[in-house]
């Protein structure tokens, strides 16, 4: 009688967990990304100023009163970093989710249903990954009034392709597994057989996708931001990055207007890779045999007690 | 039996493996063993006993997470001590091996002709035209055809590519062949013709053969001599007939029973209670101990040494050549 | 005696040409339906703009009835129908139509566009894969020392950054002592070819660099991540145990093995050429097809749009068939498939 679902869910997580705390990237990119989602949650609530208020020169260099110096409004950086990372740490997880609840939709329906839903999925599938992303997004942004939840939708539009794909190849490997073809052949229904023998074995693909697409998404609303398409009453990295570049920070050598956001969102990619890509492996760790290498084996001196 | 000296020998033997979480893995337990000219060894035991990491050995083909000691000679040189290099200079031309189930050991993107021609340049063996003529009379050796050397290893069958293997490992005419389970992989009449192959080039190249399977009937066919090995040592050594009708270690004896044998009449399978030791701790006395049905206290404290039993017939058993109630 | 056993291999020679040429067909008839429907879906995405193309045309002071002559002019008063076959009869002509803004063929202006961009993707390519391909290699090699660790996080670190960000903070560290606008100097007329070539090479850059640090991760990671595999195979010990020394084994069975998934990137990495320099050409005010799409965007120019896109999407999708190509060369299996 195998155990129920549930309790081999638990199993399995605590033994990814056990990989996870050993893998080094997987503890740099969960530090970051925690960092950042707490400074999300609170900051706002610690930003020592406005981001309205104006508390100096324009330009003004970095003092004690102001680690990061002052915009060319004269509002203090720190303020507006802090109040950036709010909205970009939500479009981030929001675009993410989104996309991989799409992609993860079709990817299963396309894989298990087969056939010409296959089919015609896959050539959609096929079309958006072709299109240039970037040219099309900023095509529908403008199209589309700035906002938010605009600019979650639309980065999430792109982005599920490829998890479509990699859940469709998943679903069509775990179709041909035993115990699934054992539940059809008893009559289980569709439904019951795809959230009891697939789902599960999919979940790890799914968190792993999720984390590595808010990645890409945060680079992409940095990108539609630069270009002039964000919410232009919100604050995010993007964004901070978009006025420095509009307002010539560079000629006026304000570094301190240009270097955090994009440090940020460096921070938070890099995380979010790190820890995607080991979750990933700590759902299908590979024996790691070189054949060839650069050390060899060892010789010892002849062992005192060679017979035990 | 030859008395000449040996084209392969090896002393005391012991290889370790090192283990993810700090621990090693004591793989090998002081082995020796020896070949000559024309003869045939089998190596038989259970998965895990270290048979491949035999083969492995004498060809140094271990990993870097691997450490080993004693002492392998190849031709009567020395090779262990001067690690990988020492090795390389020996490899293919000395002494060749063949892998257990060939399914990847070519390269999926090399035509087969090339994988062999390149042995021969690389050892200076032939050139060319002339690499190209000798690759073409070792396919045939092995009964291939000629147009198997513009072929790519996806192409071939299970049975072909271990054919290939063979010619490739014959190639530079070594004077040992190892082969690790090389009909493992094969179906029975694929595989009879492998090792009819095997069994006709070692008496016509004079080779000396070390075979390794976990086929007992097989190696008592074909085999002047048979070492058994359990838990990284040797337990028995001896002709076959020594080893199969009069085995002095009861592991010997309970796993030749245990092998299902059609001729023989009896009903039920015997099967050894069981499994064998982690090698990962030291073990002291006898590694047997759990599962043999002749233990007894001494048997606890030290580990038995191979004693001479009969001229060529040694066993690891402080009972070897004693006639011992069964407990 | 010894009989040559009848072995009938697999696939002879001639189903491998067979299987070679089924292979070509399924991907090029896949090719030319994903060109259809790129097409046929860039026609819609233009057409399915809330508002009339003619109505969005950001050129100030139109009247009403200067505003009609343009619909009638670009053929907006027709059925969707005809407007669909126009297109299509267009195309066939290699005319893409007439850009809104500057009122020039818009096969004209992208011809120039591509012109501008591609000298520095190319070169920015180049170094992101001579700088990838090294980092991969010696990252796999001395796989989990430092150089490893190093490599690849510094890879991956750049990898993160902004494209925008990084360009701007090149700029930042340049100084001055590198050019961080436009192709070329303005006021260099008279100068002759060399002192010409030299200024376009000093423009190009900051630029290229930027381009090419910020994609190098990727292939570094897919390069490591193939060669580690690659070592673990067992015909790469088959080669150690002929003799072979690391080195020839190496360049003789492990690279062949472990460059062919980074031969398909490569070539797909192509197609994405054109489109993945909008930041870049913006940061650097860089005349390419970025910029040529972004400046189409703000000002509505949709004939642009629309040769624009079409223009990325085919590139894509004949660089992915050159990828399959180049790959069929490549790895015998696919041939038999």
């Amino acid at each position: 009688m195998p155990p129920p679902s549930s309790l081999n869910a638990t199993i399995v997580a605590r033994r990814w967990l056990t990989r996870l705390r050993q893998n080094p990237a997987a503890l740099i990119g969960g530090a970051l990304l925690t960092a950042f989602a707490v400074l999300a949650l609170f900051g706002p609530l610690l930003t020592p100023f406005g981001i309205d208020q104006r508390v100096g020169p324009v330009y003004g260099a970095p003092s004690p009163a102001h680690p990061l110096g002052l915009d060319d409004s004269g509002v203090d950086m720190l303020s507006l970093l802090i109040a950036g990372t709010r909205i970009s740490m939500l479009v981030g997880f929001a675009a993410s989710m989104v996309s991989v609840l799409v992609g993860g939709f079709v990817g299963v329906t396309a894989g298990y249903v087969g056939g010409w839903v296959d089919t015609a999925l896959m050539r959609i599938t096929d079309y958006f990954i072709v299109i240039p992303a970037l040219p099309l997004m900023i095509v529908v942004a403008t199209v589309w009034a700035p906002s938010v939840v605009h600019m979650v939708l639309i980065i999430a539009l792109l982005l599920w392709t490829s998890t479509a794909r990699l859940i469709r190849a998943q679903v069509l490997a775990l179709k041909e597994r035993v115990s699934v073809r054992r539940a059809r052949a008893i009559g289980a229904g569709h439904a019951r057989i795809v959230l009891r023998h697939i789902v599960p074995d999919i979940v790890g693909l799914l968190v792993a996708t999720t984390v590595l697409a808010v990645s890409v998404a945060v680079f992409f609303e940095a990108a539609l931001s630069f270009l002039g398409l964000g919410d232009p009453a919100t604050v995010s990295w993007g964004r901070l990055i978009q006025i420095a570049f509009e307002r010539t920070a560079i000629s006026s050598g304000a570094w301190w207007a240009i270097i955090p956001p994009g440090l940020c969102i460096a921070l938070v990619v890099l995380g979010s890779s790190l820890l995607g890509t080991a979750i990933q492996h700590a759902a299908n760790p590979k024996a790691g045999i070189a054949h060839v290498s650069s050390r060899t084996f060892r010789i010892r001196p002849v062992p005192e007690a060679s017979r035990d | 039996m030859t008395e000449s000296s040996p084209l392969l020998e090896a002393s005391d033997l012991n290889v370790w493996f090192d283990l993810p979480d700090g621990g090693e893995l004591h793989a090998l337990r002081g082995v020796d063993l020896r070949v000559g000219s024309r003869e045939k060894l089998g190596i038989v035991g259970e998965s895990g006993c270290g048979k491949s990491t035999l083969l492995m050995t004498l060809m140094g083909l271990l990993p870097p997470s691997a450490s080993a000691s004693g002492s392998i000679r190849i031709s009567g040189q020395e090779v262990l001590t001067g690690g990988e290099r020492a090795f390389r200079i020996h490899r293919w031309k000395d002494i060749a091996v063949v892998f257990q189930g060939a399914m990847n050991a070519l390269n999926p993107v090399m035509r087969i002709g090339r994988q062999i021609t390149e042995v021969l340049e690389l050892h200076d063996v032939a050139t060319g035209p002339a690499a190209e003529a000798r690759a073409r009379d070792l396919v045939t050796l092995v009964g291939l055809p000629d147009d198997i050397l513009r072929r790519y290893n996806h192409e071939l069958s299970g049975g072909m590519r271990q054919r290939v293997s063979l010619a490739m490992a014959l190639a530079c005419e070594p004077q040992v062949l190892l082969a690790d389970e090389p009909t493992t992989a094969l179906d029975v009449m694929v595989a009879a013709q492998v090792l009819g192959v095997i069994d006709r080039l070692t008496r016509e190249l004079d080779l000396a053969l070390v075979l390794v399977t976990h086929d007992l009937p097989l190696v008592t066919r074909t085999c002047d001599r048979i070492q058994v090995m359990y838990a990284g040592k040797v337990v028995e050594t001896g002709t076959p007939a020594d080893v199969y009708h009069r085995s002095e270690h009861p592991y010997t004896r309970l796993l030749f029973a245990a092998t299902a044998d059609v001729h023989s009449g009896r009903e039920e399978l015997v099967s050894i209670a069981g499994s064998p030791p982690r090698l990962d701790e030291p073990v002291t006395g006898c590694a047997f101990l759990p599962r043999c049905p002749m233990a007894r206290e001494e048997c606890m404290t030290e580990a038995p040494q191979l004693l001479q039993v009969a001229s060529g017939h040694a066993a690891a058993c402080r009972f070897a050549g004693q006639k011992v109630r069964m407990s | 005696m010894a009989a040559v056993v009848a072995a009938t291999p697999r696939a002879g020679t001639g189903s491998a040409l067979r299987g070679s040429v089924g292979y070509l067909t399924r991907r090029l008839a896949v090719a030319l339906v994903t060109v259809v429907v790129a097409v046929s879906a860039n026609f819609l995405l233009f057409r399915a703009v809330p508002g009339d193309a003619a109505s969005m045309v950001k050129v100030p002071g139109l009247s009403a009835a200067e505003r009609m002559q343009i619909r009638a002019d670009f053929g907006l008063d027709q059925p969707v129908g005809s407007q669909y076959l126009h297109y299509l009869g267009q195309l066939a002509h290699g005319n893409l139509g007439i850009s809104f803004e500057n009122r020039k063929p818009v096969t004209a202006n992208l011809w120039q566009a591509v012109a501008n961009t591609m000298p520095m993707v190319l070169l920015g390519t180049v170094f992101a894969l001579v700088a990838g391909m090294a980092t991969g290699l010696i990252a796999a090699w001395r796989r989990g020392t430092v150089l490893d660790a190093g490599g690849l996080g510094a890879a991956l670190a750049f990898y993160a950054m902004p494209a925008q960000w990084l360009g701007l903070m090149l700029i930042l560290l340049a100084a001055g002592h590198l050019p961080s606008g436009g192709i070329s100097d303005v006021f260099l007329t008279d100068a002759d070819w060399w002192a010409r070539t030299a200024d376009h090479l000093r423009h190009l850059l900051l630029p290229a660099l930027t381009f090419g640090l910020a994609s190098y991760g990727q292939y570094a990671v897919i390069i490591r991540t193939s060669m580690l595999e690659t070592l673990g195979e067992d015909y790469v010990l088959t080669a150690r145990a002929k003799g072979f020394s690391n080195w020839s084994v190496v360049r003789r069975h492990a690279l062949p093995n472990a460059m062919l998934p980074i031969t398909t990137l490569i070539a797909m990495s192509l197609g994405l050429l054109v489109s993945g320099a909008i930041l870049i050409e913006t940061v650097f005010s860089w005349p390419g097809v970025g910029l040529a799409v972004y400046d189409a965007v703000k000002a509505r120019d949709y004939p642009m749009l629309e040769g624009a896109f079409l223009l990325l999407t085919v590139s894509v999708i004949l660089c992915n068939l050159l990828a399959d190509l180049v790959y069929l060369r490549l790895d015998p299996r696919i041939r038999s498939a």
